[in-house]
């Protein structure tokens, strides 16, 4: 308990890191709301220095509450990250533990990229160029290394797929966060589009489109159970894990659900309720970018300073205001 | 003594091939069925592989199951088919003739 409360608290302070770099639009935190007055204990070599205060602990969930009913902009943060924590509740503390532990955050970061297999330098660089695609919006980009890469490709069985977000750097380096089964430079170009762009998707730290609960809505369960079982022999619970579990709503950004999306699988008509298929997404679409353009902002946002060096400023819990917002 | 046999690439795996009763085979696939002989061989899954990390947390990636498991049960024949690729857009199926000897 003591650990998940640790989390907690951890999370609640990158919730409202992201909150108010979010809320400033990207601005210099120090002309914003963390404006205040220098700590006693700061050094003050070379003029005025600002250390944020930190709500008590006790007020830290109510704050981040409020923060996300105020502002929407802070709502989307935590939307990408919601089929993380599947069964979950939003008031579960856990949950948005679980939730903001895979986001990269919204500062501009270089991921290193490596390969587990020998890969020619032409194939590197395609599958590279196609992982870069998001980074036409999004502040994280990929970078090639001779050494052990933050993402480690394998071209070898497996099929594909990708661990989630900051999930990668906690995988053992001898083992691959992406699995591109076979790619190689005959591989159709289509194919870098639809499955590159989307594991690498995963690896930004979103979750599946097609588990929207709109595009879940239309699939009828006794149909999907049934096809899945004679095509593929997959029994119900992985039907339900790959197929008809639905994301929170509630925690998702407010765009309609697109079965366009470059992270929306392809459903064919025979398990859907009208017998329409829902498509998939073969590239990255304009939502799709603007969405990565939001939660990992291109343009001057500054770090914040990191939560360690904020200090807490308590008071009596009698003196604490009730805000309803 | 059973083995487990893994079949790393299921698209080189022989069209025929001869294991024990009490033989385990791992496919890395996308799925998989018993297309006859049931009773002699039966199908265990699919998985999706996760991992073990520092802290006892088990992490999944985001991705369809990629591996089926097969128990050779008792002596006989089956077919087995073995999917692979990726199941949600134009995947491969790859069929297998098991002998299980005793």
């Amino acid at each position: 308990m003591i650990q998940d409360s640790e989390r907690w608290h951890d999370a609640i302070v990158k919730i409202a890191e992201i909150a108010s770099m979010a809320a400033n639009g990207g601005e210099d935190p120090d002309s914003g709301p963390y404006e205040g007055e220098a700590s006693e204990e700061a050094p003050q070599k070379g003029g005025i220095v600002c250390t944020p205060k930190q709500l008590p602990a006790r007020l830290l969930i109510l704050a981040a509450e409020t923060a996300m009913k105020i502002n929407p902009v802070n709502a989307p943060v935590l939307g990408p990250f919601a089929a993380m924590a599947d069964g979950f509740q939003v008031s579960e503390p856990m949950r948005i533990a679980v939730l903001t532990s895979k986001y990269w955050g919204p500062a501009p970061r270089k991921l290193t990229v490596s390969f587990m297999e020998s890969t020619p330098t032409d194939l590197k660089n395609r599958i590279l160029s196609h992982m870069n695609a998001w980074n036409k919006t999004a502040c994280i980009s990929f970078v090639l290394t001779n050494g052990t890469g933050d993402v480690r490709i394998s071209r070898r069985s497996g099929g594909y797929y990708s661990y989630l977000g900051t999930d990668i750097l906690h995988i053992p380096k001898n083992r691959q966060t992406m699995n591109l089964q076979g790619f190689t430079m005959s591989t159709p170009e289509s194919e870098y589009k639809r499955v590159v762009r989307h594991e690498t998707g995963h690896t930004l730290g979103m979750p599946h489109e097609h588990m929207r609960k709109a595009l879940v809505n239309r699939i009828d369960p006794a149909k999907a159970y049934k096809w899945f079982l004679q095509t593929y022999g997959w029994d119900k619970a992985t039907v339900d894990a790959q197929v008809l579990a639905s994301l929170d709503e509630a925690s998702l950004m407010s765009t309609p659900p697109d079965q366009t999306s470059i992270m929306c699988y392809q459903l064919p008509g025979v398990i859907t309720k009208d017998g329409k298929p829902i498509t998939g997404g073969t590239d990255i679409n304009a939502t799709d970018s603007a969405f990565a353009g939001k939660i990992y902002p291109k343009g001057p946002v500054k770090s914040q300073p990191a939560a360690a060096d904020a200090y807490e400023e308590d008071w009596p819990e009698s003196d604490d205001v009730d805000v309803s917002v | 003594m059973g083995r487990l046999i893994e079949v790393d690439d299921p698209l080189k795996c022989p069209s025929r091939l001869a294991v024990h009763a009490g033989d385990m085979l791992l496919f890395r696939a996308a799925g998989g069925r018993v297309r006859s002989g049931q009773g002699v061989v039966e199908m265990l899954g699919p998985f999706l592989q996760a991992i073990l990390v520092e802290g006892g947390e088990v992490l999944t990636p985001q991705g369809p199951p990629n591996t089926v498991l097969f128990r050779a049960c008792r002596p006989g024949h089956a077919v087995v088919d073995v999917i692979t690729g990726d199941p949600f857009y134009q995947p491969h199926t790859t069929s297998c003739e098991l002998t299980v000897e005793s």
